[in-house]
């Protein structure tokens, strides 16, 4: 039988095991190591490689996380001492990590100045960039794209998918005819946008039943659903379907790299939220708050506003996308005309202003409940 | 001089167990713990509810549990009807050409689950490998096969293919073909022997290929994601999503519970009925 | 006057490729006899055998049950059983179980099925309380018994054996050769026994069959098989062991023609030969290399 002496033997080993390990890695000092936690494209050899070169005997490494809250939830289940870097999209650095303690504020005077170099709407510098008080800068912002949803354009006009936004998809007509990407968090937008509603004001039960028979209807009529791009491309491309809820340059911008340019991304001209029913993205990159910080990443924020990285941050990996960057003369040297096509540049600025940015719903815990039922029916 | 050695023995199994209770049983305790918490919270201090397990019921997740484990099934039964005449085959007639048929189904296994199922798509799309083809060379025009039930169940047995062939050869080959046919010279038929002579004694190799199928495709997502189109959501999906997109560990928690305990105790009554020391190779 | 022929083999001869097992055997078997085939490994009596009990084909000849011709019949289809070497018990399943199976494929009702297992389990001594036991704990002796009783249950026209008894120890072996003897008496059924141990062939049997290679060297009663095939016998044996004849021998050798029943005698070489190598001080293993490739390059291939 195991007796108590041997249970408290073991039990020190394990303590003694433990201690050894701890305190190693506080001395360690961390100096020379960084962990990015991103969305694809951060963590190609293109981006990492000129910053390891730049920083020789650094321990530099990147993962890409497959949705915003996949990434949140390694912070959340107490990885901060992990990562030094987060890489998410913008409300939920303002709304979430920022107000749980989970990243920290970057030095203000430092990077300040970047936002004067960029797009017009990012200047000032870009408000979901700081905190709601406005007075911290919480992460600094390079990747961006409209996101609504795309069609091929050979079956549907872009003129007549701007002007029925999302009520394509509920037309009679489109039943089977499209497929719905499972980017759950931004379809339950785009559905209450479809149901007129404003996702990011209060709802009432009357919306939320609006919502409902919304979603219903759109996953009803949908021929396939999939949280795979490639997979949706390739559906829209071989005709399959005409059109997919909900995307933009982001999911189009492969294809449309492949020379495919009748996949496109498209912004409705007028929606139910202060006239606007496009949305966009805008990724915001925060210094996680490590309780063992190191100097390397604002080092790492820093480097990647070089033309040079900006241009490999938007033709990185997987998907392409437009960086606040391109107001620089500069960094628009770098890319060429296929490049700005699939990347719809030529619409990009009117797109922008028919979108508004990507944040928190308010009600989005109950919508949530309703569009995981209405998927499942 | 019993007790001491006795005594030994459970010391000198007490580091792997308690490395066992630390792999194995700890991270299912949390989930555990997690799914009788309140909704929508990030730790374990709050006080228990079981709220989590009332929106199984009220909100419809059974019907993603149904799909699962229904699929599952199709998948199991389909695999064995498949796979026992080859699994016979390779046990009691092929010689050399048993090994070619293992190594081939095993190298399958070396390709990413991912990139096996996206073949599949590229030949089952319309447009694809199968109806190009059609359409080039006879003039026929059809849709793609995917986005369907049928198609996921599919998916299903093709993925867990080797897990059902493999445990269904060891369970044949452990038929021992004398008493085969000293059953026939007692005048039994082809089916009779199959149902009193191969099914019992082949029945660990059985039990233990159909629980892995079932369990793996039980919990499987990627088939209805890439070939299904998510026709249905199964319960691993509902899982996924509960965690990621709806920011909500305790019902994800929840679910992942009842999946656990359905399959769990599934495996346990499975395996109580059958002597695994046999298909391990232990009897004699 | 002899009994009636019940099974009998005409020029059967068995081929796997360009292998020979069988060469050209004729035999019949007699109602109610106790026949042995004995002959060394790789003399063809499981191949034999095989064919006797349907779970082969011959590749040329006809075997005759009954007078019919029952070549492609399979074993299921068949009034003989074996009892094999392995015995064959059904692992799963009970002693009673077992012994019924028979019984449960021709559809006999439960009752009598059980009613029948209880007189095989005394007529074979085991205790009826048996019945429900699982045939795996049962000792070597038991489940030979058990393989004996269940043949017994299908009540068979003829019964083989297939060297049942080789794994056990000699004084087990002894006593159950008496009591399968005595079981012949009781059963008067025909038995058809397979042994290398010429030894128990001569225990038990009625009429011996000597095989080697492929072929039914002679056949004849315990009393005539002595002469001029000692020397054969001694290489049988290996052991050196000579088997005592009790029978003027040669008189009943040349007397009979019932020792070659449709055979060559062997040549006056192989004679001549085999006399030679008796005398040449005793132990001889069979089977003669020489003579095996001899006999082979002699066979029409194909």
């Amino acid at each position: 039988m195991v007796n108590r002496r041997t249970f408290l033997k073991g039990t020190a080993a394990v303590a003694g095991l433990a201690a050894l390990a701890g305190p190693r890695r506080s001395w360690a000092g961390r100096e020379n190591e960084l962990n990015i936690l991103c969305w694809e494209g951060y963590n190609t050899d293109d981006v990492l490689g000129p910053f390891r070169a730049k920083h020789p005997g650094s321990r530099v490494r990147a993962e890409s996380g497959t949705s915003d809250p996949d990434m949140i939830n390694k912070l959340r289940a107490g990885e901060v001492n992990v990562w030094d870097l987060i890489n998410v999209n913008q409300p939920w650095a303002r709304n979430q990590l920022y107000p749980e303690g989970l990243i920290k504020p970057l030095n203000r005077a430092r990077f300040e100045p970047y936002f004067d170099l960029m797009l017009p709407e990012f200047q000032g510098p870009y408000p979901l960039a700081l905190d709601e008080s406005g007075k911290e800068l919480i992460g600094m912002v390079q990747r961006f794209g409209p996101f609504s949803f795309v069609v091929n354009t050979d079956k549907i006009s872009r003129q007549m998918a701007e002007d029925q936004g999302y009520k394509l998809f509920l037309d009679p007509k489109m039943k089977g005819r499209y497929g719905v990407l499972t980017y759950d968090n931004w379809n339950i937008m785009h559905m209450c946008m479809a149901a007129d509603l404003n996702p990011f004001a209060p709802l009432g039960e009357s919306d939320f039943a609006k919502f409902s028979k919304v979603a219903k209807a759109i996953f009803d009529g949908a021929k396939l659903l999939t949280d795979d791009l490639v997979g949706m491309n390739t559906a829209l491309i071989n005709g399959e379907i005409d059109a997919y809820f909900t995307g933009g340059t982001y999911t189009a911008s492969p294809a449309r790299f492949d020379g495919q340019t009748q996949v496109r991304g498209i912004t409705p001209k007028s929606g139910p939220v202060n006239g606007k029913g496009g949305v966009v993205w805008v990724e915001v990159t925060s210094a996680v708050n490590n309780p063992d910080p190191t100097p390397l990443a604002e080092d790492f924020l820093e480097f990647v506003q070089q033309p040079e990285i900006c241009k490999v941050v938007a033709f990185a990996e997987g998907t392409y996308n437009p960086v606040t960057q391109m107001a620089n003369p500069k960094v628009m040297a770098l890319f060429d005309k296929d490049e700005l096509d699939a990347i719809q540049w030529d619409s990009l600025p009117e797109e922008m202003e028919r979108s508004v940015d990507y944040q928190i719903v308010v009600d989005y815990n109950r919508l949530n409940e309703l569009y995981n039922a209405a998927k499942r029916s | 001089m019993d007790r001491i050695e006795e005594r030994q023995g459970l010391l000198s199994a007490l580091p792997l167990s308690v490395l066992m209770v630390l792999i194995f049983v700890a991270p299912l305790i949390v989930v555990a713990v997690f799914s009788i918490m309140p909704p929508r919270v990030f730790d374990v201090l709050h006080m228990p509810s079981f709220e989590n397990y009332r929106i199984f019921f009220t909100q419809g997740y059974y019907r993603s549990l149904g799909w699962a484990l229904g699929m599952a099934a199709m998948a199991t039964v389909t695999l064995f009807v498949i796979c026992y005449p080859l699994a016979y085959a390779m046990a009691k007639i092929f010689k050399k050409f048993t090994l070619i048929i293992t190594i081939a189904v095993v190298v399958t296994l070396f390709v990413s689950e991912n990139i096996r199922l996206f073949g599949w798509v590229l030949t089952l799309m319309k447009g694809g490998l199968i109806s190009g083809y059609l359409r080039t060379y006879a003039g026929i025009d059809i849709d793609g096969w995917l986005y369907n039930v049928p198609v996921i169940v599919f998916g299903l047995v093709y993925v867990y293919f080797p897990f059902m062939l493999f445990p269904l050869v060891q369970g044949i080959s452990m038929v021992p073909e004398e008493v085969r046919q000293a059953a026939s010279d007692l005048g039994a038929s082809r089916t009779r022997i199959f149902f009193e002579i191969d099914l019992p004694l082949a029945m660990p190799g059985i039990v233990v290929g159909s629980l892995l199928t079932f369990v793996l495709a039980a919990g499987a997502m990627a088939e209805s994601k890439l070939l299904g189109g998510q026709a249905v959501i199964v319960m691993a999906d509902e899982i996924e999503a509960a965690f990621t997109f709806g920011q909500n560990w305790s019902l994800g928690s929840a679910l992942a519970m009842i999946l656990i305990l359905i399959i769990g105790s599934l495996a346990f009554f499975a395996l109580s009925r059958v002597d695994l020391d046999g298909i391990m190779g232990r009897r004699g | 006057m002899a009994p009636p022929v019940v099974l009998r083999l005409e020029n059967v001869t068995k081929r796997f490729g360009l292998f020979t097992a069988l060469h050209d055997i004729n035999l019949d078997i007699y109602d109610g006899e106790f026949l042995t085939i004995v002959g060394p490994s790789g003399s063809g009596k499981t191949t034999m055998i095989r064919l006797l009990v349907g779970m082969d084909e011959p590749s040329e000849g006809l075997i005759y049950l009954d007078g019919k011709v029952i070549n492609r019949v399979p074993a299921n289809k068949r009034p003989t059983c074996m009892v094999f070497q392995s015995l064959a018990l059904f692992p799963h399943r009970t002693v009673g179980q077992n012994i019924e199976f028979p019984l449960k494929i021709r559809g006999v009702d439960e009752r009598r099925r059980r009613a029948r297992a209880n007189e095989l389990l005394d007529l074979l001594h085991l205790p009826r309380d048996y019945y429900g036991k699982g045939v795996m704990q049962c000792s070597g002796g038991e489940r030979q018994r058990v393989a004996l009783a269940r043949a017994l249950a299908f009540d068979p026209e003829i019964l083989f054996f297939d060297e049942p008894l080789s794994a056990l120890d000699y004084r087990l072996r002894k006593a159950l050769e008496k009591e399968l003897k005595q079981l012949h008496r009781q059963t008067g059924k025909t038995f058809v026994y397979i042994t290398h141990s010429l030894e128990e062939a001569m225990v038990m049997s009625d009429r011996i069959a000597i095989m080697r290679t492929g072929s039914i060297a002679q056949v004849g009663t315990r009393r005539n098989l002595c002469q001029p095939e000692k020397p054969l016998r001694r290489r049988i044996h290996g052991r050196g062991q000579p088997v005592r004849c009790r029978g003027p021998g040669r008189r009943a050798v040349s007397g009979a023609r019932r020792g070659y029943v449709g055979q060559r005698r062997p040549s006056r070489y192989r004679r001549r030969r085999a006399r030679h190598l008796d005398g040449a001080a005793g132990i001889r293993p069979f089977p003669d290399s020489r003579g095996c490739r001899r006999l082979r390059s002699q066979r029409p291939d194909g």
